[in-house]
């Protein structure tokens, strides 16, 4: 299992549309979700997983081979969000840390991408924590990341990334008896 | 939202929006070069006609890459090719001597000029002995007797960040004129790739001529001049004959090729 790489490479070196369906397929929703944690707007997290998914089109860069091709794609997501966290900003377009209600599709989506009914309500509670814990609870327990590759996406230094994992799990703790759910550690 | 085939639709929908936009960008890069490449050659015969040097302007902070010559290119005297006056725009001549065949394409003019910008303290100096290095191969045809190199000619490249970054500029114009300016042979040279552009620029050249075993297109203009474009070793160049023969011009090409 290379988690896509051979389908990118099969697009990149042999110009095989399939392999770029293939990663889109298999990463459009997650990429998603995990940008949705920067933005905080499903449909402007939906355009840049598009973006994140034309650079890959159009302009065909190479991973550098030290980290999964999935650790790649997602630092790919985390700077294309952090680009359009910037504009935003600038352009005092929307507080893209107000807490919306979930569309319907946008909880179809999460239906059929988280599946779990504990994860779905984990999800619900992140919503409600700083961008930072969203980001990494999203890629470590959602997306499976080892706290390795999380600094990686996220550039910030393993130490970093377990102090915040640390942080996180305890500020959504909190959120999770607030909303009277039954914490479990995983 | 979109289900996952809208999004692939869209996705490769803008692949190929931007591939069309590349292709534009392309098509104005090189339609830049054409003018360009032309003007340069025109300009580095000019310098043979004329006095003007071809040195960067040091205290200007841009400098044409056309050469800078004000002289006009004078009339020189058309030389009678010693090839048959084509009638019709191809006009294969087989030499079973040196098996080179010419076939002079007739050419109506010389695209505009234009003019483009490069940084006079990015320019880094070359000898002739450089000159022959950094093309690896021989730039300085064999010219009748007659004709010599113009002794005011500066060679270099350009290199970013005042001459010691990457490269970004490597054509040079080499021009040989004789004693009173009435013949002249000039010579655009780049690494890798023709001079100001990465193609052949000269689209009327649809008949390729072959010389010491490489294509060829040569083409003469009404003036009587003549104008050749060929990669050899992965340097390509343009040239521009005036007041020369064909066997001259086939001779001085044939020098470049060995």
């Amino acid at each position: 299992m290379d988690n896509g790489a051979s389908s990118y490479r099969r697009f990149r070196d042999d110009g095989d549309e399939n392999g770029l369906i293939d990663i889109i397929k298999q990463y459009r929703d997650g990429l998603i979700f995990y940008i949705n944690s920067y933005v905080r707007n499903i449909q402007i997290a939906e355009e840049i997983a598009e973006d994140v998914f034309v650079l890959l089109a159009t302009k065909k860069p190479r991973d550098k081979g030290g980290s999964s091709f999935k650790t790649w794609l997602y630092t790919i997501a985390h700077n294309l969000a952090i680009n359009r966290l910037k504009q935003m900003a600038r352009r005092r377009e929307i507080s893209y840390d107000s807490c919306g209600e979930l569309t319907d599709e946008e909880a179809q989506m999460e239906r059929s991408y988280i599946r779990e009914e504990q994860k779905i309500a984990l999800h619900h509670a992140i919503q409600k924590l700083k961008p930072e814990y969203r980001q990494i609870i999203w890629l470590v327990y959602f997306e499976g990341f080892s706290n390795k590759e999380a600094s990686l996406i996220m550039k910030k230094s393993v130490h970093n990334i377990e102090t915040l994992i640390y942080r996180a799990r305890k500020a959504l703790k909190q959120q999770l008896e607030k909303e009277k759910f039954h914490y479990e550690e995983y | 939202m979109k289900n996952i085939d809208e999004t692939v639709h869209t996705v490769f929908d803008r692949m190929e929006q931007y591939q069309v936009h590349q292709r534009k960008r392309k098509k104005v890069i090189l339609s830049t070069a054409v003018s360009l490449s032309i003007v340069c050659i025109i300009g580095a015969f000019g310098i043979a006609f004329g006095n003007a040097p071809v040195q960067p302007d040091k205290s200007a902070n841009i400098l044409a890459s056309a050469p800078l010559s004000t002289s006009p290119v004078t009339d020189p005297p058309v030389t009678e090719p010693t090839v048959a006056e084509p009638t019709e725009n191809h006009v294969p001549q087989e030499k079973p001597v040196n098996n080179n065949m010419i076939v002079m394409n007739q050419m109506t003019s010389l695209p505009e000029a234009d003019y483009f910008a490069l940084f006079t303290n990015d320019f880094v100096s070359m000898t002739k002995q450089e000159m022959l290095e950094y093309y690896g191969i021989n730039v300085f045809a064999t010219v009748p007797d007659d004709l010599a190199l113009k002794s005011e000619q500066h060679f270099g490249i350009y290199r970013r960040e005042n001459g010691t970054g990457d490269i970004y500029h490597d054509t040079n114009d080499i021009v040989f004129a004789n004693a009173d300016s009435t013949r002249g042979f000039g010579i655009s040279v780049a690494k890798g790739r023709y001079p100001y552009s990465f193609v052949p620029l000269w689209e009327s050249i649809s008949e390729m001529s072959t010389i010491n075993g490489v294509s060829v297109g040569i083409g003469q203009l009404p003036d009587g001049s003549y104008y050749a474009e060929f990669m050899y070793q992965n340097v390509g160049f343009r040239l521009h004959g005036v007041g020369v023969s064909v066997d001259e011009l086939e001779s001085m090409i044939a020098s470049l090729i060995k």
